[in-house]
């Protein structure tokens, strides 16, 4: 743990709340951007996101400072998204006319790419590939952004998800397949102009 | 069809997983190989469309909004005084505990010395004695244990040499003096599981890029050019070219355009003049920009001015190659200070140089030395951070 998160983890278990509102504000965006990937939904990342720092409050007693805080936290995040996805599932099934399981469009930083055409390639290339993330399987699913949107390493990774470093790598494997696989499929339905 | 084990080398090698000398050995491979070519490429394009998606902010007001969601408790904890008491739970659990656990002694100890079985053996038993049954496998802890409410249970807890099962916590919550009382047991079979540092970063070994012309149309494709340029200064750019001579060409042009001439060697120069079909090039050139170089290529890219290319961390063998073009290695062999134009004893402008163009291989004709000098005794001096680059030419 650096010093920064441990001194923000003992005053908050000394009862200072802003230290926790701290911890909050200097990983709220990379744990965000992880829901959002996980689970493909603005909303959904949002809820993921309150839930994983509320659930992080309350075992703080249990953290043991032997792993990076944020690996840490990642754990929990990654139990509420695997729940949400479940609770998704469950009520898209028993609403018939729910909100169907396609991901909302995102909000993209157009400032990002000053040249319009270069943005729209982007944007439109962007949302396949997020598009294409989200069937891959959970499992795989968060390994892969793990690693690459993340760039965590193999061992942070084994942490994070309490998985042997063999099936990390062999989860990776997987998902770059399944990934390739489904982007050939979209690639093909695109028609080509 | 491409193989199950080639398949399984070419995503290791794009999650990064083999070593050097692997992937310049899957790189080889993958030269014979054009649908595992394509994989490969296309793996590293997913890999980097993934690394280069937009970075989302989340809610600003997410950190007010959890504070007041968080229970009004603080967390159940209070920071430790002496290692192995450091969780306590709310008093109320204290008292239920603490008046079942000395009632159930109570009962257990009355019973014991009413039945006719002899002396209570757990409560007296001397260090030397056989262990009862009950505490046949103790658990030796190497934390006190808590400080757990005063039982009226008599000799129990003093007797008792290691206690069979001891409520210590399992872990002291506070990371601080977590660390410091796991230290302190020297015991192979108590001590806390020894948690392995992670391993200290490593850099990434640098690979081979292989990227067709079609791709630098790509951002993703544009942006991992970019990305293994700005790894290094050194690298080997290799072209596969249907019109080598166009090729040469450009990037004799573009240099010279750059105020960074090459120098042609005497026979690259005549094919070029002649327009020679399937000639091959070898090109060394220094102090080249990485953006005008990715801006260069990007545009000969767009041109169709070849079908791939690979840029590739610049080997060992590299420079054995370069020694052989250009009579020594211009890596080790800095160059002196020199202007933009220097004046020969006959009076007449010598432009300085900063590249050496000839054929691949390089022949064996007497000018080449000649051409070569004139390579060394113009060369520019060398930019900190401005590029070298080994470049081959090939004629598909």
């Amino acid at each position: 743990v650096s010093s920064d998160d441990a001194k923000l983890i003992q005053q908050t278990l000394a009862g200072d709340r802003s230290a926790f509102g701290n911890l909050v504000r200097k990983y709220q965006d990379r744990l965000f951007n992880v829901a959002f990937r996980l689970v493909g939904h603005m909303e959904d990342a949002h809820d993921v996101t309150q839930e994983a720092f509320i659930n992080a409050f309350e075992s703080l007693p249990r953290f043991q400072g032997d792993a990076q805080f944020f690996t840490w936290l990642y754990r929990i995040a990654v139990n509420a998204a695997i729940s949400r996805q479940r609770k998704r599932r469950e009520t898209v099934s028993l609403q018939q006319g729910g909100r169907p399981d396609k991901p909302l469009p995102e909000p993209f930083d157009e400032s990002f790419d000053h040249q319009p055409g270069d943005a729209l390639e982007r944007r439109e290339s962007d949302q396949r590939i997020h598009a294409a993330l989200q069937q891959v399987a959970p499992d795989f699913r968060t390994v892969l952004v793990l690693r690459d949107l993340e760039g965590m390493k193999y061992e942070e990774i084994a942490v994070a998800l309490d998985l042997p470093i063999g099936t990390v790598r062999s989860r990776l494997h997987r998902a770059r397949l399944e990934l390739r696989s489904i982007l050939e499929k979209t690639e093909a339905e695109v028609p080509r102009v | 069809m491409i193989g199950k084990e080639l398949q399984d080398r070419i995503v290791a090698d794009v999650s990064g997983d083999l070593s050097p000398t692997e992937s310049e050995q899957l790189f080889h491979e993958l030269l014979k190989h054009p649908e595992a070519r394509q994989l490969h490429i296309r793996l590293q394009r997913d890999r980097d469309a993934l690394r280069n998606l937009p970075r989302l902010t989340a809610d600003p007001a997410l950190p007010n909004r959890i504070l007041k969601l968080l229970p009004k408790q603080k967390p159940i904890i209070q920071l430790a005084s002496k290692p192995g008491t450091a969780r306590t739970f709310p008093k109320n659990h204290w008292v239920g505990l603490a008046l079942g656990f000395s009632a159930a002694i109570l009962v257990a100890c009355a019973a014991w010395s009413l039945s006719d079985r002899g002396r209570p053996t757990v409560a007296v038993q001397s260090s030397d004695e056989p262990k009862p049954q009950a505490v046949a496998t103790p658990k030796p802890v190497e934390k006190p244990a808590p400080e757990l409410p005063q039982s009226n249970g008599p000799e129990f807890v003093l007797t008792q040499p290691e206690p069979a099962k001891s409520p210590a916590p399992k872990t002291d919550p506070n990371p601080v003096t977590a660390k410091k009382t796991k230290e302190k047991s020297n015991d192979v079979l108590t001590s806390p599981a020894i948690v392995r540092p992670l391993l200290s970063e490593v850099p990434k070994p640098r690979i081979s890029l292989p990227l067709s012309a079609a791709e630098f149309a790509t951002t993703a494709g544009r942006n991992s050019f970019r990305s293994e340029l700005s790894r290094d200064t050194d690298h080997r750019l290799e072209f596969f070219t249907s019109d080598p001579i166009r090729l040469a060409d450009e990037l004799v042009r573009f240099g010279k355009s750059k105020s960074l001439p090459i120098v042609v060697e005497t026979l690259a120069g005549d094919a070029l003049r002649r327009k020679t079909p399937r000639t091959q090039f070898a090109l060394y050139v220094e102090n080249w920009v990485a953006n005008d170089l990715a801006t260069q290529v990007r545009q000969m890219a767009q041109d169709k001015r070849f079908e791939t290319m690979v840029l590739a961390p610049l080997a060992e063998s590299d420079r054995r190659e370069l020694r052989n073009l250009l009579g020594q290695d211009p890596l080790e062999n800095g160059s002196e200070k020199r202007g933009k134009t220097e004046t020969k004893s006959s009076g007449a402008a010598q432009p300085n140089v900063s590249g050496f163009l000839t054929l691949n291989p390089p022949p064996k004709l007497p000018s080449l030395p000649k051409d070569q000098m004139s390579f060394w005794s113009r060369r520019f001096e060398r930019s900190p951070g401005k590029l070298r680059l080994y470049l081959i030419i090939r004629s598909l």
